[in-house]
């Protein structure tokens, strides 16, 4: 008979209506092992010990969950993951469970017989693969040596070793207290409490003809010679015990049981029973947990206090508004809504209620479990562990297990009724605003507000209703009647103008203007006499109020500096397109358009078009570009251009010597006497008589420099030395006849100037070679 | 062309209402509001206003066509009216003014081939130099300073054939037969050949007559950093393209060029435009080779890129083939 691989199903809750028809069908097939699961951690144990799955999910969330918990199993070439969905996901969505493990995911649409299709590829590869390791096993038994069994043998030891390694390492992973499973159909969990399963068990078709064949004997013994792992690290040490141990030790229970019974089995499953025997804590540690636990509970206990205490905060809050609200006039509509809004109030309160007696039921429970741990340890007094008598230790270790198990109930309840504060809370807030919000639309209208409120007043007044209150009241109100025609009369026009500049400051206040309530003595009238007082006064105290608010801002605009702000622009330009259209509004629809032109007309910026008296360079450029160049021609040419543009007159003064030290100018080769030429600032024997009196100043000056450096002097003079590698070669005398019009004159000047010093270096040069 | 007068704020009376709008323009966001609609109350507080947003740079307007309305009613003068908007008045007046005089010409039909040959005739570079002007002048002078300012140096300069503007004309011309239309960069074309020799100044005069002096004298080679030195003792900010193109005025195609000895694309169009224009025009002018030769026989010694000793031939092909734009060849 050929062996076949398990056929493992697994079904993850909830399951869409294809799923569910599929497992129905894959139920009636024997050949399919179906297990249905809704616990993530349990799915993580099972899929541990199958060699080969397929897990079928329909709930995305769910599916994510289950893939990020057990990719590390999952993610291989034996195990299968799909999706069944109405819609297909994104592409970039199945990416990323793609890495997490997810082969495929199926149209909700497709005829289970498509995917029963797909699982029996699936599976039929393995089907193969072994039936192929079969007959290579059988036909290495046959054709070789007995030493190459032996050798063969070892490989095969080796590799089984591997993968009972593998398992163990995956069972480490398994929580300790794995929830019992929904439903597992033909499944005997009680194995995985052991962490020692196969994966080889709870088979509904279960061939066991192996265990007589060869390979099996190698695998025994491969298994009984097993030592789990422990050198991995994080690696929970555990005894292992053989298939076959575990196989004789606990009995296959049948697995066409009705489900009722199923159910019953369930409740069997005590995974802490099992740990308890192997791996029994003393007392003091789980007390020391307990007290941990309890510690994590007391902060959720102080929050859920403190929350609770909000809520009846809130609570109270909006009693007192609903009462309020029952004794205003607000509209029907508004009414409505409130009423609405309480009604939902009431219904979640309703739902809260039972939580809180849940909560309550079980801080009971618990205090009574403490009562009665407290009273076993008193019968169980300075004893040593060992000597304890087992069966009431065991009865503390059942207490204190019930005590966790509540306390861990109570946490989530306490949670659970958090969450559910939490949101009421949030709800509340919403009331709230909206609660303001009618709060705000009522004090829209004072009026009605202040009317409300002396209703109010009179309803207190008629309870104390002595008769001198009365009569004291008639007559403060005859009083207010007086003052108030007075006000009304005198103040009139005035509060008219305030009101319009009101009204320009803050539309949005119109409403609240006394005007309005002036406006209104229909309404003024129906109020009783003997509230009129208080109504009057509510008016007056709101009139005042207004005036002095407006009165305020008057004061404000004729006083207000704000400084900077005063200059902003901006504001400026809003004010003047908002306020200011009355202007605009009385002209005619031409000179509007001829206005709006000339707002869209671009402005024409001009840039001065200045030369800054480079053309003379270019000009003097130009001499030095000619093939025939006359020295003396230059120096005309700049004299030209400092008689042209600053009627000035220069002389250039040649210092043969090289030496400035007591320099005279009389010594000095004259390049170009232009003062004497031009005399366009000095005659001749004013010049003459000036170059007398600085002639030891001007030949010694070693940097250019203007006589007055303020410009003021009339006239100015500039004198400006010429230098090659450090020695002094001349230096040019320019007298200005008329002012110098500041610095950027003064610099063209310079260059001017400046470009002498080619034809000086030139004449230097002629005057050297003779 | 002008549409809006400046007036001053204090030339407005309190209490006082005017038959024309009053505008307030924002130098800094380039905006104008209605400061003042017809008939309505002028107020001290409003006066007060806009002299806080004249300190800020705005000013008050009116339009051109209130101009009588507004020295009927207000507190200012004609001459005080145009005193304010001198300089306005005085740009307009000269955008004006170039408008008029050169549109015309600009716009004309011009064949530059028959211009060049003309002038190869009778070596004057007039008919040229003319056109070059008439296209820069009409150039707004609302777009940059320094476009404002080769307007201004081509209206003062182009009036004399100077080797400069010779140079300048030449390298403008090219660069259109290259397809430059930029204004700011023709602009800086023409800067950089008017001034990229002003360093000349500063080196012996007498060296500068024979090209054979040039290479002896040590500072010749510096000149191109000796014209910015120049310039930087002038107020004018030179423009960085301008100064790159002065720069690299001598540097040449294949790298041997100087300063810097810069080559291929690493040399702007603009400066190997400037560099074959001032060539093209020493060349022809006698500089270079000692007698003048014909304008068009320089061209086309230079589109034909034949090796002659003084010259530097090493420009961008297409370069040189532009130039066959310039003469019937």
């Amino acid at each position: 008979m050929m062996n076949v691989v398990e056929r493992n199903i697994v079904f993850l809750y909830p399951l869409s209506e294809k799923l569910k028809e599929l497992k129905e069908s894959l139920d009636e097939d024997e050949s399919y092992v179906v297990y249905e699961l809704d616990a993530i951690n349990e799915y993580t144990q099972l899929v541990g010990v199958l060699e080969y799955s397929i897990t079928f999910s329909s709930d995305l969330k769910k599916t994510e969950q289950y893939l990020e918990t057990s990719k590390s199993f999952i993610k291989n070439k034996n195990t299968r993951n799909i999706i069944l969905q109405d819609n297909p996901m994104l592409p970039h969505i199945f990416n990323k469970y793609q890495k997490s493990g997810l082969n495929e995911q199926i149209k909700e649409e497709t005829p289970a017989k498509n995917i029963l299709h797909k699982i029996n590829v699936f599976f039929n590869v393995f089907d193969q693969q072994l039936k192929r390791e079969e007959e290579q096993k059988n036909k290495a038994s046959t054709d070789f040596s007995h030493a190459f069994h032996f050798d063969n043998q070892k490989t095969i030891d080796k590799k089984k070793n591997e993968n009972e390694k593998l398992h163990v390492e995956k069972m480490a992973i398994i929580d300790d207290e794995p929830e019992a499973p929904k439903k597992r159909k033909g499944f005997d969990t009680s194995f995985l409490s052991n962490n020692l399963g196969s994966g080889k068990l709870g088979s509904q078709k279960r061939d066991i003809g192996f265990m007589n064949s060869m390979f099996d004997q190698l695998q025994r013994k491969n298994v009984m010679q097993f030592n789990p792992s422990t050198d991995l690290p994080n690696l929970k040490k555990v005894d292992f015990k053989s298939v076959d141990q575990e196989l004789k030790r606990k009995s296959y229970n049948p697995l066409n049981l009705p489900d009722t019974e199923n159910a019953k089995k369930r409740k069997k499953l005590d995974f802490n029973g099992a740990n308890h025997q192997t791996n029994r804590k003393k007392f003091e540690d789980v007390e020391k947990d307990l007290n941990k636990k309890r510690g994590k509970f007391e902060p959720v206990e102080r929050d859920l206090d403190k929350k609770r205490k909000q809520f009846e905060e809130q609570l109270r809050e909006l009693d007192q508004r609903r009462a309020k609200f029952d004794q205003q006039n607000l509209p029907e509509r508004k009414k409505r809504d409130f009423k609405e809004i309480d009604r939902d109030l009431n219904q979640r309160k309703a739902k809260f209620e039972p939580i809180q007696r849940e909560v309550e039921r079980k801080k009971l429970n618990l205090e009574e479990i403490e009562r009665e741990i407290q009273k076993k340890k008193i019968d169980l007094p300075q004893l040593d562990e060992d000597d304890k008598s087992k069966p009431k230790w065991d009865e503390l270790h059942e207490l204190n297990r019930k005590k966790t198990k509540l306390l861990d109930e109570l946490e989530q309840e306490q949670k659970k009724a958090a969450t559910f504060l939490e949101q009421e809370l949030e709800g509340l807030k919403k009331k709230k605003l909206e609660l303001d919000d009618l709060d705000n639309e009522k004090k829209k209208n004072p009026f009605e507000e202040q009317e409300m409120e002396l209703e109010k007043k009179k309803l207190d007044l008629n309870e104390l209703n002595p008769e001198n209150e009365k009569k004291k009241l008639e007559l403060e109100e005859a009083d207010l009647e007086k003052k108030k025609y007075d006000f009304n009369e005198a103040d009139i026009e005035k509060e008219k103008k305030k009101s319009d500049i009101a009204s320009e400051i803050d539309k949005n206040k119109k409403s609240t203007s006394f005007e309005e309530i002036a406006k209104e003595p229909v309404k003024r009238d129906q109020i009783d006499l003997e509230t009129n007082k208080d109504l009057n006064q509510a008016k007056n105290n709101s009139i005042e109020q207004d005036k002095q608010q407006y009165e305020k801002e008057l004061d404000y605009d004729a006083k207000k500096d704000l400084g900077e702000q005063t200059l902003d622009y901006s504001a400026f330009k809003k004010k003047k397109d908002t306020n200011d259209t009355e202007g605009l509004q009385e002209l005619d629809e031409g000179q509007r358009r001829a206005i709006q032109q000339n707002l869209e007309e671009p402005e024409l910026f001009f840039y001065d078009a200045q030369t800054y008296g480079l053309e003379f360079l270019v000009f003097f450029n130009h001499f030095l570009l000619l093939s025939d160049i006359q020295i003396s021609k230059l120096f005309k040419f700049i004299h030209f251009a400092f008689i042209k543009e600053y009627s000035a007159d220069i002389s250039v003064y040649l210092n043969t010597a090289g030496v400035q030290e007591n320099m005279l100018v009389s010594s000095m080769l004259k390049l170009h006497e232009g003062h004497i030429q031009a005399q366009t600032v000095f005659s001749e024997e004013a010049y003459i008589k000036i170059l007398a009196q600085n002639e030891t100043i001007w030949a010694t000056v070693t940097l250019p420099t203007w006589e007055d450096e303020t410009f003021e002097l009339e006239p100015n003079s500039f004198i400006y030395p010429y230098y090659q590698d450090g020695t002094h070669l001349a230096f040019a005398i320019v007298h200005f006849k008329s002012k110098v019009k500041g610095h950027d004159q003064a610099k063209e000047v310079e260059s001017l100037l400046m470009m002498l010093k080619g034809p000086i270096l030139a004449a230097l040069k002629e005057r050297k070679s003779g | 062309m002008i549409k809006f007068y400046q007036i001053p704020s204090h030339s407005l009376k309190v209490e006082h209402s005017y038959t024309f709008v009053l505008y307030l323009y924002d130098l800094e966001r380039n905006q104008r509001i209605v400061a003042l609609y017809p008939e309505t109350q002028c107020t001290a507080e409003m006066i007060e206003e806009w002299q806080s947003f004249e300190a800020k740079g705005a000013y008050l307007q009116i339009s051109v066509d209130d101009k009588e309305l507004f020295l009927n009613e207000a507190e200012i003068s004609e001459k005080n009216l145009l005193d304010l908007n001198e300089f306005y008045f005085k740009m307009a007046k000269k955008q004006e003014d170039r408008l008029k005089l050169y549109k015309s010409i600009s716009e004309k039909e011009f064949h530059l081939r028959d211009e060049i040959s003309k002038l190869s005739n009778n070596n004057d570079y007039k008919g040229l130099i003319d056109r070059v002007k008439a296209e820069v002048l009409i150039w707004p002078l609302t777009h940059s300073t320094q476009l404002s300012m080769v307007t201004e140096l081509v209206d003062k300069l182009f009036v004399r054939d100077i080797m400069p503007v010779r140079v300048a004309t030449m390298a403008y011309l090219i660069a259109k037969l290259n397809n430059l239309k930029d204004q700011e960069v023709l602009g800086s074309i023409i800067v950089a050949s008017l001034f990229k020799e002003l360093g000349l100044g500063l080196i012996n005069a007498k060296d500068l007559e024979k090209k054979e002096k040039w290479d002896l004298n040590e500072d010749y080679e510096k000149y191109p950093m000796l014209s910015l030195y120049v310039l930087s003792k002038t107020t004018f900010e030179v423009p960085k393209l301008v100064k790159r193109f002065i720069l690299e005025q001598h540097e040449q195609y294949d790298g041997s060029g100087f300063p810097r000895g810069k080559k291929d694309d690493y040399i702007h169009i603009g400066s190997y435009i400037i560099n074959l224009a001032s060539q093209i025009i020493y060349y022809q002018s006698g500089r270079i080779k000692g007698t003048p030769v014909p304008l068009v026989q320089a061209i086309e010694l230079f589109h034909n890129q034949t090796q002659m000793e003084g010259l530097n031939l090493s420009f961008p092909t297409h370069l040189m083939d532009s130039l066959s734009g310039l003469i019937y060849l």
